[in-house]
Parts: C-alpha cells; structure tokens; sequence
C-alpha cells in the first residue's frame, strides 16, 4: 500500500511495543511504586488535607485579621480623645461619612457624630472634675472646639441640602429656605484658646443643655427640618462658647460674624425683639451689612413662621 | 489526556495511588516506545529505555519533586536516555543548532508539495536516515501529532526553532524516498 508522506508518517502512529513486554514492565514498574510510596499511602487519609493547606491557611488568616479587625474598630467605640484606638474610630466615622453619598443622610449623620463628640467630651469633663487631670483638661478644651469645628461643618452641610433642594424643585422653594441656602456658614476661629479654663469647659459640657440641642438637632435632620435644625446649631454653638460669660444660654450667628445676641432661649418674644432690634441700618449701596443679613436670616426662622413646603415642615 | 487529567494523575500517584501511575502509563507507554524506537532503530534498546524512563519518572516523583507538565517531562527524559546512549556508544549526535542556523525563509509548507507514493517500510526507513533532531521533530509534529508548541517544549527550543526543524526535516525526507524511489528505478 502506497501512502503520501504525510499519510505514511501518521500512520506510523499504528506502530506498537510488543503487549507481553509491555505488560511485564507495567508490573515491575508497580511493584517498584509500591515499594517507594508505601510511606505515602500511610498518610493518605491526610493528602487532602495537606493539598489544600495553602488555602486554609489562607482562610485562618482572613479569618483572624477579620475578627481582630472587627474587634479593635468595636473596642475604639468608647474611646475618648488621647487614647490609642481614638484614631481608628476617627477612620471609621471618617470612612462611614465618605460611604453616605446621600447629603441628607450625611446631615443626621454628622449630627449623630456630633453628639458621639460631645459625649465623648463629656467623659474628659468628669475627668477634669474628678481628678483635677490637666492634661484631661486640655484635651477637653480642644474637644470643644473640635465640636464647634463640627457644627460650622454640619452648617455648611445643611446649607449645601437646602440649595440643592432649591435647585431641584423651584415651585416648591420657601423664603426661609432661600436665605438658609445662601446663608454664610459658620466659621470657626482655629487660632489660639481664648481661655484655658479646663474646669470652665467641664461646666458647659456637662450642663446637659449641649447634648439635648444637638440631640434635638439631630431629629430635625432626619424629619429634614432643616431651618429648625440650623437654629439648633446656632444654639449649640452658643452655648459651647467658652470665651463668653453666658454659658447656657446665647445666641450667636457665629456664620455672619453677627454679635452675640444673649436671649433666653425658651422666650421666643424676647428672640424676636432682642433680634430686630439689632437690625443694622442698610448700606449705601443699597446691600445690606452682614450684621443685617443675619438678623434677617435668623428673625423669620426664629417666629416660627408656618411654611408649606415638602422641605420645611408644617407647624 | 488534558493537562489538568494529568496533574490530578500526578498527585495522585505522590499520595500513593497505583490505578494513577498505571493510567499514565497507558497512556503514554506507546508514545514513548515509538519516539524512541525511530531515534534507535531497535525493539530491543527501544524496550529497554522506554521502561528506564518509566522508571526515571518514578524515582524523579518519589523524592518528591513536582512535574508541572508531565508531556513535555517525560518526552525529555526518554531523549535523555537516548543521547546518553549514543554518548557511551561513541556516537556523536548532530546538535540542532548547526543545521538551523540559517535564516528560516522559504517556509512554505512542503507537505503540500509532497505528493509522491511511499510504503510505511520506506518512510519509516527514510526516517532513519534523518540526523536526531530533525527525526523527533518530524516524529513528535507528524506521528505523534503535536502541536509545534508541544514539539518546542521536548525538544527544548522555541517554538520557530521547532518549525524549521520540521520544515527541513520534511524536505530532507522527501529528497532521500525521492532518491531511493530513483535509484529503484
């Protein structure tokens, strides 16, 4: 039979050992395997278990940095500024706020870290109280304005939800949510202490005035109440004034840069008059000063007018 | 048989299981046979180091070494055996490289040109007549059928290298049964 090369090459694919010797050097190669893994069969219940080794070591070490990981972030939840964890509960609050895209959500969260801080303040306070602890003290004088710092931030947040809520729906926008939106946001003097008056501080923070406005504040976020809610920040900020003789009860427009105007702040008349009495005069050019600007801002929030509004709440 | 078969046969066999090394050695006790059997050209040598490199493989699994591609290990090891063979005979191999150091232009495809009949005693003696290299590129791409990546893998060079070799192998053949057919004439 006659191939082409090609042909004839792959069938030379038919050519075979002879099947009796292939079948005695199976057996002596058999034997010669069982002889040299009779070790192994021994450990043969283990080989799986040995194969798979790399990834259950892999999953105990997951496992473990997961456990320990979660351990150390709940173990940072009740620390107070100075200690070790209080930084890696910083990064969780930092990371929960980056992973809120909501800007509402965002508001009442803030506003829960707020008074996450202010209990945490309020810890140091008894401290200082406690143990006349200095360096307790200054850590509390610095938690203080860490807070203040916070408000201006919450501020400028809720200022931030109340223009992009007037940009999204222009029929629905009220007059208090305008000035709301294009309020200036409160800005806090970073520079030096005013006072350094720790047991000062630990009076005003443990007053329980701060933590029920923010509590307050907080609740107002979440029924997005937003005017109100600006209030209490005013409010809050005031109270923690440390620079100011009144301790519980101010009202400033840190914001606008405005005076501090001292009312009693379960008097809504004495808001109201204390507050147009202090309107400054308009400008020449017809623009009217920032002192102004806040008591027009904060007057109409303060009478409580009715407003209709899926933002603002109905009274 | 897939390479992953194969991996599962190896650990298999490293935790002690005999029907693994015996389903392997089916598998490739033929392939190994003839391989050799066209380098040496006799049953007898063929028999012999086709059950040593059986045997090489076994010793090789049992200090407990892992073969990543078992194909290409064990075509390697019974070349080995092969070229020691001819090294204690006095026999001097060819290496490649004098044979493909020229340029590799004119690769056209010459099993398309071959169209001249040939009896399998007549290829298979043709094969013979091929330098080493050249026989188990030949052997390997065309009895064997791999593919020219397989062939690069054994014969330890890359795959262009491998191409050449096959390429002039063929020719070479060609012009020794075009001969032989010839000088019958």
């Amino acid at each position: 039979m006659n191939y082409t090369l090609l042909k004839g090459l792959k069938n030379l694919n038919h050519c075979q050992s002879d099947t009796a010797w292939a079948k005695t050097n199976k057996q002596t190669l058999l034997s010669y395997f069982n002889n040299n893994f009779s070790i192994n069969k021994v450990n043969q219940s283990f080989g799986f278990s040995l194969g798979l080794r790399p990834v259950v070591a892999t999953f105990i070490i997951l496992g473990i940095i997961l456990v320990s990981g979660v351990g150390t972030i709940y173990a940072a939840q009740n620390s107070v500024p100075g200690q070790s964890l209080y930084v890696v509960k910083m990064f969780t609050e930092k990371v929960r706020l980056a992973m809120t895209p909501n800007l509402a959500q965002r508001n009442v969260l803030r506003a829960e870290l707020l008074n996450n801080r202010v209990t945490e303040a309020r810890v140091l306070a008894r401290r200082v109280h406690e143990q006349d602890d200095p360096q307790a003290g200054k850590d509390l004088i610095a938690a203080v304005h860490a807070i203040k710092s916070d408000i201006g931030v919450l501020q400028k947040g809720i200022s931030d939800q109340a223009r992009a809520a007037s940009e999204s729906d222009v029929s629905d926008i009220n007059d208090n949510t305008d000035n709301l939106a294009s309020a200036p946001v409160a800005t806090v003097d970073s520079g030096a202490l005013p006072i350094e008056d720790g047991k000062k501080a630990a009076d005003i923070i443990l007053s329980p005035e701060v933590q029920k406005t923010l509590l307050e504040t907080q609740k107002l976020l979440v029924n997005k109440d937003l005017t109100n809610a600006m209030v209490k920040t005013v409010e809050a900020n005031a109270k923690l004034d440390l620079t100011s003789n009144v301790t519980s009860t101010a009202l400033v427009t840190p914001s606008l840069g405005g005076p501090i105007v001292p009312v009693n702040s379960s008097n809504n008349t004495n808001i109201d008059n204390t507050i147009n009495n202090t309107a400054a005069p308009t400008s020449p050019t017809g623009k009217k000063p920032v002192d102004s600007q806040a008591a027009d801002f904060v007057a109409p929030i303060i009478q409580e007018i009715p407003v209709n509004t899926g933002l603002i709440q109905e009274k | 048989m897939f390479k992953f078969e194969e991996k599962i046969l190896l650990q298999q066999i490293q935790r002690g299981r005999e029907a693994a090394f015996s389903r392997l050695y089916d598998a490739y006790q033929d392939k190994i046979y003839r391989f050799i059997y066209f380098r040496v050209s006799s049953e007898s040598l063929a028999q012999d180091l086709t059950s040593e490199t059986f045997m090489k493989v076994l010793q090789y699994l049992t200090s407990g070494k892992k073969i990543e591609n078992f194909q290409s290990f064990i075509y390697r090891t019974a070349r080995n055996l092969v070229i020691d063979t001819y090294r204690q005979r006095g026999q001097n191999e060819l290496p490649i490289d004098d044979f493909v150091k020229d340029s590799i232009a004119d690769q056209k495809d010459v099993a398309e040109d071959v169209a001249d009949k040939f009896s399998l005693e007549q290829i298979e003696g043709g094969l013979t007549q091929l330098s080493g290299p050249y026989r188990e590129a030949i052997v390997l791409r065309f009895v064997e059928d791999l593919p020219f990546k397989g062939v690069a893998d054994i014969l330890g060079i890359n795959e262009e290298h491998a191409r050449v070799l096959v390429h002039r192998g063929l020719k070479m053949l060609r012009n020794i049964l075009q001969t032989k057919n010839h000088n019958r004439l």
